[in-house]
């Protein structure tokens, strides 16, 4: 783990910075998420969290993000509940080159540490890890978003060596109605996420689709809404998520 | 009792039985992969962007202010373009006035009406 963090801070102190955000750039985050149970897994019943996230960018090319779940209220058995804080996560991503002029295309490399400070039983209560390249561009003239996700999850275990799998995700975002005129953004988004996991040490096949329609206000608001929902067994069968961000800027 | 002791049992043993990525899926705001909408919002014009950086570094301002300033300049005049808004700012910020005062004074979009704008803008206290 120790040379995958050391491998990462590397190449974002070796290689050149892209032009993705301004230093002072944040974003504040806050959402809630609703999950059905799954067709197969007797204890994975109704979950609703309320994640929240802050991301500041330090440089252009640089930013750390402090994720948590706030809330979770998780149905344990049946008419029973339990609800209290969830985890946290540390995340930074790194981009090496944004997509624009001089690259076909745009590559990002992002760590994150999931800290185990959830109550008992709404958490893993341990430490897991994940590391993720990501690839993207837009096409039709900005109006296709397509972004390619490749990584690992370290899952932390009690007693027993940590589990890693394999993550991918493909995402689209098309802009929706007529294409703005220069300056100005899509106002309409229609977002479709596809997120795989392979099996591997006992954990099943995961195969979970996203939907999400975007509405951006200005630069400053934006709002998305929209279900999920498991092609695999063993994921929540039905979910519907909903989120709203703030994005501003320190400085003038 | 018996309950009790199934309950219990139930509650310890869940975190085994949680999907591996559940409890980080759980802090993701709309269930998507992080940043995913944030690089697709800033990779849907990238020449834009880069004419926005350029302009930032000549007015000093930082491109989500300026993007800010562009979308409020639109929206009190929406026949104002990209081009319009850049001469704006370079204007606004050569005279230390601000691009908002210059939108709302100017008749129209010719470059004309915007000299006269800044003009009387100057002229006034």
């Amino acid at each position: 783990m120790r040379q995958l963090l050391l491998g990462f801070f590397l190449v974002a102190v070796l290689v050149g910075g892209g032009l993705a955000q301004d230093a002072g750039d944040y974003t504040v985050n806050l959402g809630m998420n609703f999950s059905d149970q799954a067709r197969k897994q007797p204890t994975f019943l109704n979950k609703e969290t309320v994640p929240s996230k802050v991301e500041y960018w330090l440089r252009s090319d640089l930013s750390l993000r402090v994720q948590s779940t706030l809330l979770i209220s998780r149905e344990s058995l049946p008419k029973m509940r339990n609800t209290g804080r969830g985890d946290a996560i540390l995340g930074a991503t790194y981009t090496l080159f944004d997509y624009d002029n001089d690259h076909p295309f745009g590559f990002s490399l992002d760590y994150q540490i999931k800290f185990p400070t959830a109550i008992k039983g709404l958490g893993s209560d341990q430490t897991d890890h994940q590391v993720t390249g990501t690839l993207y561009r837009t096409f039709s003239k900005g109006r296709l978003y397509t972004e390619f996700d490749g990584g690992a999850y370290i899952a932390g275990q009690q007693g027993r060596s940590d589990i890693s799998t394999a993550q991918f995700s493909l995402v689209e975002i098309v802009g929706l109605g007529k294409a703005p005129a220069k300056g100005k953004a899509y106002k309409w988004k229609l977002l479709n996420e596809t997120d795989y996991s392979p099996a591997a040490a006992g954990s099943p096949t995961s195969i979970v689709q996203i939907n999400q329609i975007i509405r951006v206000f200005s630069p400053v608001w934006s709002i998305r809404f929209g279900p999920n929902y498991a092609i695999t067994p063993y994921d929540s069968r039905f979910g519907f998520a909903a989120g709203i961000q703030y994005k501003g800027h320190f400085g003038k | 009792m018996k309950s009790i002791y199934l309950i219990v049992g139930l509650l310890v043993a869940a975190p085994a039985f949680a999907q591996r990525t559940d409890t980080s899926r759980d802090a993701r705001t709309g269930g998507v992969r992080e940043g995913a909408v944030q690089r697709a919002q800033t990779a849907e014009d990238p020449k834009q962007n880069s004419e926005l950086k350029k302009l930032g570094q000549a007015t000093k301002t930082s491109t989500h202010q300026l993007k800010k300033e562009l979308h409020a300049a639109q929206t009190a005049r929406p026949d104002l373009t990209f081009d319009d808004f850049v001469s704006v700012k370079k204007l606004a910020f050569d005279e230390g006035l601000k691009v908002q005062d210059i939108v709302n004074t100017m008749k129209s979009t010719k470059p004309t009406d915007l000299k006269q704008a800044v003009e009387s803008l100057k002229k006034t206290p």
